[in-house]
């Protein structure tokens, strides 16, 4: 069936009014994206490093008893990953002036996370306890920052 | 086999892949962030999924109409498109996210590499579609998803605290600021739409037509529904007691499959960490054949090509072509290297948006006695589906605002 001419005008008009609405969409975004993180959004990547240091201290609280050592390894493989990625977030990031002073202290917090589960991926058979008290620090010290982020000023 | 059996089977097949990773994920997380509070909306998405699936299955079992051909007579042609668009769009992105999950527990019990395990999962679901019936389907991967048990049982052992349990089941908001709430709405729209995914639907109603359902099978149909899909919601309310009594208290957002299994091994050990592990790889795995199949269904009825597991492949070629494509690209895309939880977590919200042009043909067609006769909606299964059609109207509208607002739930 051909469309007749106000069907088609109305086709064109419903087009502009999409393409115009993505438009602005995109335009929105970029403006956001230039804009400096306000604390919400440095607290994304300081919240899952948190919780990713306290997956840690879980994996080893139980390694050996009841966790397999393969299953440990590939666990600490794809928690290296998802580490890896919040750190990059984390250090991409370009907060308001009075928020980076709280980057700054989260970035070696990540490094030292990062190269735990580095460690565990490397040798699935810490000295568990040890190292358990060690990801607790970390998860403590994480959330600690996350919780400054919740009071203004 | 006999009636039972029938029953048995049905109660498997409503019961695997209920429970896929995006429900998993937000499960545990809304019971981590919330404690018990969103727990009513497990209740509500549950009796929602019944309702519909009910509907959808009844259609199937007198008039033998799948969801898609209702939606293409009922819709006209460039809404029903843009349906198939959008719901196939969900399914793709549901089936990548649920081979991506598979792989990493592949990981978990092999530690082979991840990208190799993703192009396994591959291999095995277009061979176990190739070559296994739909009710050998429905009973291997019923069968193994029913290890996921094991989270109820889990919760059960970290001890739900009843009276706030009980508490939950009705709405109440969160203390906190305006961004907590507005978090508690995001959780809200995703957790509802998890529960209620369309393809569930569209699977559910073609495959009475496949399993050639006929109007005396209506009872058969109700008690698979409410058995099947109640299993489903207790183990998703399991998830999220999980939540919040085991990683809450611990400070863990669970991301990973694996991290969801260690609750599981706290509580039962290695044997709960291998069931919940076997578990979750039926569940994801009966997920991704459903969303591969639900896209296939729905293209082939949109366009009126002839479809059916139980056809040969040579007589119903372009639907297989539909559902070995699929799950190509859907291994394809998650190959990438992009995360499942994120994938899924765009699918959720996104499905939401099709849920109320998927049910309203459904809703149309259930309540109409011209064509269901005796078996049109009576007064309770009208009335519920009007609560529902406006309840997921009103998410639905809500959900890409609350999406952006809190950075897709991330705060």
């Amino acid at each position: 069936m051909r469309d007749d001419e106000p069907r088609r005008r109305k086709a064109w008009r419903q087009a502009a009014l999409l393409a115009g609405v993505l438009l602005a969409l995109a335009a929105l975004t970029l403006a956001r994206e230039q804009q400096p993180a306000n604390r919400d959004e440095l607290k994304i990547p300081i919240a899952a490093l948190r919780s990713q240091a306290a997956v840690l201290a879980l994996l080893l609280a139980q390694v050996d008893d009841p966790l397999p050592p393969r299953f440990v390894r590939a666990q600490a493989t794809q928690l290296a990953k998802a580490v890896g990625q919040s750190r990059d977030e984390l250090e991409k990031l370009h907060p308001q002036p009075a928020l980076e002073p709280t980057q700054q202290r989260a970035e070696p917090l990540a490094s030292r996370l990062d190269a735990a589960v580095q460690q565990l991926r490397a040798v699935p058979s810490p000295p568990a306890a040890a190292s358990a008290a060690a990801a607790r620090s970390l998860r403590d010290a994480l959330k600690a920052l996350e919780q400054s982020l919740d009071r203004p000023g | 086999m006999g009636k039972f059996g029938e029953i048995f089977l049905g109660i498997l097949s409503a019961m695997g892949g209920f429970v896929e990773i995006g429900e998993l994920t937000f499960s545990v997380n809304a019971g981590v962030r919330f404690d018990y509070r969103l727990l009513w909306v497990t209740a509500l998405g549950t009796l929602g999924i019944m309702v519909y699936c009910e509907m959808a299955g009844r259609i199937a079992a007198v008039r033998q109409r799948p969801v898609f051909s209702l939606i293409r007579e009922r819709t006209g042609y460039r809404s029903a498109l843009l349906t198939l668009i959008a719901a196939n769009l969900v399914n793709l992105l549901t089936c990548a996210a649920e081979i991506g999950g598979i792989a990493l527990l592949w990981q978990l019990l092999s530690g082979g590499p991840y990208r190799a395990l993703i192009l396994l999962a591959l291999v095995v679901f277009v061979l176990a579609v190739w070559l296994l019936s739909f009710g050998a389907i429905e009973r291997v991967f019923g069968l193994g998803g029913l290890l996921m048990i094991v989270f109820i049982g889990a919760a059960l052992h970290f001890g739900p605290d009843w009276p706030r349990l009980a508490a939950g089941l009705v709405p109440s908001l969160p203390d906190g600021g305006p961004r907590d709430t507005l978090l508690y709405f995001y959780f809200a729209v995703a957790l509802m739409s998890s529960i209620m995914l369309p393809y569930e639907t569209y699977l559910y109603a073609s495959g009475g037509i496949e399993d050639k359902w006929t109007a005396s099978d209506i009872g058969l149909n109700r008690l698979v529904v409410i058995v099947g899909f109640a299993l489903g919601g207790v183990l998703s309310a399991a998830l999220l007691v999980l939540g919040a009594e085991f990683f809450g208290g611990r400070d863990i957002e669970p991301q990973l499959p694996g991290t969801a299994a260690l609750a599981t091994a706290a509580a039962y050990g290695k044997a709960g960490l291998y069931a919940a592990l076997i578990g979750m790889f039926f569940a994801f795995g009966g997920a991704a054949i459903e969303t591969a199949l639900s896209g296939a269904y729905n293209l082939a009825q949109f366009a009126g090509w002839p479809w059916g597991k139980t056809k040969r492949p040579r007589d119903a070629a372009r639907f297989a072509l539909a559902w070995i494509a699929i799950f190509v690209l859907a291994a394809a895309l998650i190959a990438t290297g992009i995360d499942p939880v994120k994938v899924v977590e765009y699918s959720i919200v996104f499905s939401v948006v099709v849920l109320p042009f998927s049910y309203f043909p459904v809703l149309m067609v259930a309540r109409d006695p011209r064509i269901m006769g005796k078996h049109a909606n009576g007064r309770l299964a009208n009335g519920l589906g009007w609560f529902y059609l406006v309840t997921i109207t009103l998410t639905a509208i809500a959900a890409l605002p609350l999406f952006a607002l809190t950075h897709a739930g991330q705060g």
